[in-house]
């Protein structure tokens, strides 16, 4: 199922990975805030492609236990599209990142993510950070 | 380790975090445990490490963490939880701002014969610093 989502990720499709979503699913990520339900996925993921449309994913592991999955990896990616309603800046990020999800039977019933995503906002351009 | 000796070995760090006791925590590491952190850098050997949470409990002196998840798939273990803390002592060099930051974090390892031999952990270095004030950052 992951490495299926990992091809997914990098031909951007959107449909094929909300398929792997539950009806209901509720997805807790610090650039799309919470998202529920499998077709808002969908829309997260396609707003996602639209700003980094080179965006790439790899694995560096996988954990299981039972239901529950961490997933070590990196996502590198150039704001080619613009965010947050900025336009695009054209700059790359690359940063480390956990997802953990919650099984129900073959679906995913629940998504966290956790990243640098301040450190992601400041490499892309959208913030400026300076010492204080 | 068995699953039990793990989880107590991970309940063991969330007290020792929550006592804010680098020795306590280093001795929970191998001799020769590598970790790689964000604000640490990659840090080699338990002294190392217990001297980065020594420098990380000087600038937090009230830090606490709470477990939210403890994933363990053989010997490796997925320790998932919040972090709150005040920045009273100054960071990196910096004076004290008493900000508070709230922080989820994951850090990732590996154990073997009851100790850390790995960790890498992963969270919003960047936005923890914004919190307690280190950085300032405004949209571009």
């Amino acid at each position: 199922m992951f490495a299926r989502r990992e091809r997914a990720h990098n031909e951007m499709d959107s449909a094929a990975l909300a398929a792997d979503y539950a009806e209901d699913v509720v997805i807790y990520s610090p650039l799309a805030g919470v998202v529920q339900g499998r077709e808002a996925a969908k829309r997260a993921f396609n707003i996602v492609f639209g700003a980094f449309a080179d965006m790439e994913r790899r694995t560096d592991s996988l954990f299981i236990d039972g239901d529950h999955v961490a997933e070590v990896l990196t996502i590198e990616g150039s704001n080619l599209g613009g965010l947050m309603g900025l336009p695009p800046s054209g700059k790359h990020f690359s940063v480390p990142a956990v997802f953990l999800y919650d099984l129900h039977g073959d679906k995913i019933a629940r998504e966290r993510r956790i990243f640098d995503f301040t450190g992601l906002l400041v490499q892309i351009g959208v913030l400026k950070a300076r010492p204080a | 380790m068995t699953r039990e000796e793990i989880v107590d070995l991970f309940a063991q760090r969330e007290a020792a975090m929550n006592h804010q006791d680098a020795d306590g925590l280093a001795a929970l590491y191998a001799e020769d445990a590598v970790v790689e952190s964000p604000l640490g850098g990659t840090h080699q050997g338990r002294a190392a490490i217990g001297a980065v949470f020594k420098a990380g409990f000087e600038a937090f002196n009230d830090v606490t963490i709470t477990t939210d998840d403890l994933i363990i798939d053989g010997d490796h273990v997925v320790h998932v939880f919040t972090m709150s803390g005040t920045d009273t002592g100054g960071l990196m060099g910096m004076e004290p701002s008493g900000r508070p930051a709230l922080v989820p974090m994951v850090w990732v390892g590996q154990v073997t014969d009851g100790l850390i031999v790995r960790e890498r952990r992963v969270y919003d270095f960047t936005g923890m610093l914004v919190q307690i004030g280190v950085l300032k950052a405004k949209p571009a």
